[in-house]
């Protein structure tokens, strides 16, 4: 047993080199996943009825295909095109594609949220479309969907592992490499989804602090 | 496309896809139940039942499948468990669904009053009977959409189980391209299949959801 835990430790820069890898990816995703789902929430807003219905074709497929075979999706199409990009690249677009998706729901969500004299009331006081938006509805929808964008994060960093099936090395696939070449296997995925429940803990609970603040504000 | 990609592609997916739709049935009908027995767990009185059933809920939610899946498959064998790759995952997914639908459940029998458990208990009708022409009734309606979006999320994470090599959608796939060599449009036939099942259990939810809203106050 000390052996065991000895050995894991001797493994632990790394694990850590995973670990960090793994945030690196899932940030980058967020962070351009919301951009995505800003982007497309402010399309969706718009009259035209083919933007409307692309947008949610696309939300629609993202939502309901796994995201393995969007990784592979990406990872092919932007190879067939001639892109030559590295997998870790590769992966961050394809997740921050599948958050997007995801993104815009919340922020459709969190429009609704919004009472129509709002718009009415920025118009009537000379304010244009994209002026509204910006410092009246926004500021708004991300108060009180901030509780579900770190959920969302949490979600990214629970799909950030099957980056490892093209060969990104972030956390599963460091501890993968471990395996292969020590030949010992479950002492070091145990590690790794206790590193997991970690990080994913400590986001739950900011989620729910957050949370706890919005209501108290609304 | 080329219709040879089609020809020799199309019967490996479709034998996946049966498959996919198998393991994520059985993922789905168990899960009901190892959702139903820690949610019942959860809302115990009992310290060390509430404990076990949040400390199950927190390790399944906190941690990749993917991880969950490794440790299965690895963790099994050594522990002197001789399961096969194929049932390790079934049990796996449907564990890992359960946390899920726990929470689900805990959330629409906390919604009902506490007055009715007391009343159906003063009424002397059993638990079973009260749970099933009361309580359930009134909560169909709550539970069924977030249950909804949890079992697609199960079909979609049964692709994580081609990493321990069973045949279904995502590892046919990867055999099609294998012979095919072209990935990106056999994935986008994947990508179609894993899309129609999704919708499909989307339209039968709303049946459903149709059906239970009746009931609500």
């Amino acid at each position: 047993m000390q052996d065991t835990i000895d050995l894991v430790f001797s493994y632990m820069p790394d694990l850590l080199n995973g670990l960090y890898y793994t945030i690196l990816v899932s940030v980058e995703a967020i962070m351009i996943g919301f951009v995505v789902g800003m982007v497309l929430s402010v399309l969706r807003m718009g009259k035209s009825k083919i933007i409307k219905w692309i947008i949610s074709v696309y939300i629609s497929f993202v939502r309901g295909t796994p995201i393995i075979v969007q990784i592979f999706l990406i990872y092919y199409a932007l190879a067939m095109i001639g892109l030559d990009i590295p997998a870790f690249q590769s992966g961050v677009i394809a997740l921050s594609l599948n958050s997007g998706g995801f993104i815009a729901e919340i922020i459709r969500g969190g429009l609704n949220a919004i009472p129509k004299g709002q718009y009415e009331a920025a118009k009537a006081l000379g304010m244009g479309n994209f002026q509204t938006l910006r410092r009246i509805i926004f500021p708004q929808v991300l108060r009180i969907t901030l509780p579900q964008f770190l959920n969302e994060f949490i979600a990214v960093i629970k799909v950030s592992p099957l980056l490892s099936i093209i060969a990104v090395v972030e956390l599963t696939r460091a501890a993968q490499r471990i395996v292969n070449t020590t030949y010992i296997s479950l002492p070091f995925y145990i590690a790794i989804a206790i590193m997991y429940f970690i990080l994913n803990s400590i986001l739950e609970y900011a989620a729910k602090k957050v949370e706890k603040k919005t209501l108290l504000a609304k | 496309m080329n219709m040879n990609i089609l020809e020799i592609s199309l019967p490996l997916l479709l034998e996946g896809l049966k498959a996919t739709l198998l393991i994520s049935a059985m993922a789905i009908c168990i899960s009901i139940f190892v959702g139903g027995l820690i949610g019942g767990l959860y809302i115990s009185s009992n310290w060390l039942l509430h404990g076990i059933a949040y400390l199950y809920i927190k390790i399944f939610r906190n941690t990749p499948f993917m991880v969950q899946v490794y440790l299965a498959y690895y963790g099994l064998p050594a522990l002197g468990l001789n399961v096969d790759a194929y049932w390790t995952g079934v049990i796996v997914l449907a564990l890992y669904t359960g946390a899920y639908v726990a929470v689900i459940l805990e959330s629409g029998l906390r919604s009902v009053e506490k007055g009715q458990y007391e009343a159906a208990a003063a009424l002397n009708i059993p638990y079973i009977t009260m749970l099933r022409r009361i309580i359930l009734p009134q909560i169909m309606g709550i539970v069924i959409p977030p249950l909804t979006s949890q079992f697609i999320m199960t079909v979609k994470e049964s692709s994580v189980l081609s990493i321990i090599t069973i045949a279904e959608l995502t590892m046919m796939t990867n055999k099609a391209i294998g012979i095919t060599f072209s990935p990106f449009e056999v994935y986008i036939l994947a990508g179609i299949m894993y899309w129609a099942i999704n919708i499909c259990i989307e339209r039968i939810a709303k049946y459903f959801e149709k059906k239970a809203v009746r009931y609500q106050a």
